[in-house]
């Protein structure tokens, strides 16, 4: 049972995470659940979905990005910046992805920019085709249709 | 070899918001939805309303006297900010007659307002989806001097795009007359607006709150900045701050710092000792709001302020053996970032986004979001 302040989170293989509130609702999904329902504020907060190591990656970024209490000192843009981009570098892929989903459940807005300009950033010079086969995508078109596509904007490819 | 993976359709949206214009034109071809997501007007605006960490600059250079002018994008990114600067070639819409000249009168949202003298052609173009088209000139001749002044303005409401164009009725030569191009209905029309005696400098305007901002020519009009409303199409007046200098010899540009409206003055025969100052107007439209926010006090050549850009750094021009050179300055740090790279004989310089913006005018298939996001 957390103490007051805190919240329990408890990722989908049952792992428990004791977090400062204002941390916690960084995700305005769990934020919406805390306001709606006190029950949540004391008891714990199931996160679907969400394995433990995941969680661990999702607490370490709130953690940072957290509103700073009026005493504290706020980190500087330049300190997030770094601490973003390090964050970023060492995912591998599968955790990347499946942080992608897991800000969008839980709505953490920042984290979610982040890691969609993280991929971006990724698939960018990408043919089309690897596009398909990153994103599970079939091709709907004929080659006709093809065509004509390419010949709008053939200095693109 | 990125693995694939299973990513809901709200996500890959937001993927996509944050890819150059080349990458999407390409990935058209991904699949149907793609392509009509992408294609998407609702899409075009929500790729414009992303977050900027890149910012660019489009400059129209001339080599010599005599040469073609030149295209190029200048692009800075706020994550690196001490990367090397990258200026890249920009082919022209379509080929140019070398002896023809140009003429940039403003860009907006990723679209470029140019003149063509000689053939004589108004041009609309996205240089970022190398699409253009000409706009009719409008019916009613103007004396050829003073050249019009002309803006490119957006409307949030109705996503349109207009142009607007002030200059002297080749008739009653006295009588300003104002001119309104909207790309929806691909026309002019002439506004009812009494604009006696409101000779406008010439450079391309300012763009704040929606309105179009030009200084007049204080020596022929009042001083007083002119604010072209976009979308009701009607002009209001702005003061400008009362005690800044006002002698002879005194160059004033409009720049925007941190949103604001402001003003930078200075006068050429002090521009060796310093002596720049960044006036601001915290409160759009109200003249008790401005205030000298910065003096600057050495620069050490003669530079002459252009446009602002990166939410209030203003950049300069300046001479340096023959070639026009650019510099940055950052009135919060003093900070000055010059191009050295970068020496034509003369250029133009304006803010620039990438944008899918369509030069055509069209505004449909908002249902194509759903059908991803579904």
């Amino acid at each position: 049972m957390a103490s007051k302040g805190n919240l329990t989170l408890k990722s989908c293989n049952g792992k428990e995470f004791i977090v400062e509130e204002k941390v916690a609702v960084m995700s305005t999904t769990i934020k919406n659940m805390v306001d709606v329902d006190d029950s949540f504020a004391q008891g714990v907060i199931p996160i679907i979905g969400v394995d433990g190591k995941i969680l661990a990656k999702l607490i370490e970024y709130c953690k940072e990005h957290a509103e700073a209490d009026e005493d504290e000192e706020v980190k500087s843009e330049e300190y997030l910046k770094k601490f973003d981009e390090k964050f970023v570098d060492e995912l591998n892929l599968n955790d990347l992805y499946d942080l992608l989903k897991a800000s969008n459940y839980l709505e953490i807005t920042k984290l979610l920019n982040l890691l969609c300009q993280k991929v971006a950033s990724m698939i960018k010079g990408k043919k089309p085709e690897e596009i398909r086969r990153i994103f599970n995508i079939k091709n709907d078109f004929t080659p006709e249709e093809e065509e004509e596509i390419n010949r709008q904007n053939p200095w693109a490819f | 070899m990125l693995p694939s993976c299973n990513l809901p359709g709200d996500v890959i949206a937001n993927i996509l918001t944050k890819l150059p214009v080349k990458s999407l034109l390409r990935f058209k071809l991904v699949c149907k939805s793609w392509c009509e997501f992408i294609t998407s007007s609702y899409f075009i605006k929500l790729h414009l309303s992303n977050p900027i960490t890149t910012h660019n600059l489009l400059i129209l250079s001339h080599l010599n006297d005599y040469d073609v002018s030149e295209f190029s994008i200048l692009t800075q990114n706020d994550n690196f900010p001490d990367a090397d600067n990258l200026f890249v070639k920009m082919p022209p819409p379509f080929p140019l007659d070398p002896d023809e000249f140009l003429h940039v009168f403003d860009s907006c949202n990723g679209l470029v307002c140019l003149g063509l003298k000689i053939m004589p052609k108004l041009v609309l173009w996205n240089p970022a989806t190398r699409k253009f088209r000409f706009v009719p000139l409008p019916e009613r001749r103007t004396f050829g001097m003073p050249l019009p002044a002309m803006g490119l303005g957006y409307v949030e409401d109705t996503g349109d795009y207009k142009i607007v164009r002030i200059a002297q009725d080749y008739k009653l030569s006295e009588k300003m007359m104002a001119w309104v191009y909207t790309l929806s209905s691909d026309s002019w029309k002439q506004l009812d607006l009494c604009l006696v005696n409101m000779l406008m400098q010439l450079r391309a305007p300012v763009s704040v709150n929606g309105f179009l901002h030009w200084l007049t020519n204080r020596f022929v009009s009042g001083n007083f900045i002119v604010a072209f409303d976009v979308k009701e199409e009607v002009v209001r007046h702005i003061a400008v701050p009362d005690n800044y200098g006002s002698s002879f010899g005194i160059f004033r540009q409009l720049v925007v710092v941190k949103g604001c409206l402001s003003m930078v003055v200075f006068s050429e025969s002090n521009a060796m000792s310093g002596g720049i100052e960044i006036w601001v107007m915290a409160e759009y439209g109200v003249k008790g709001s401005w205030s000298k926010q910065f003096t600057v006090e050495q620069f050490g050549v003669v530079a002459r302020p252009l446009r602002s850009w990166k939410d209030g750094e203003i950049l300069f021009r300046y001479q340096d053996e023959g070639s026009k050179k650019l510099m940055s300055y950052n009135s919060y740090n003093k900070r000055k970032q010059y191009f050295s790279n970068f020496n034509p004989y003369s250029f133009q310089v304006f803010n620039y986004v990438e944008s899918l913006e369509s030069v055509e005018g069209g505004r449909t298939r908002e249902g194509a979001f759903r059908e991803i996001v579904a």
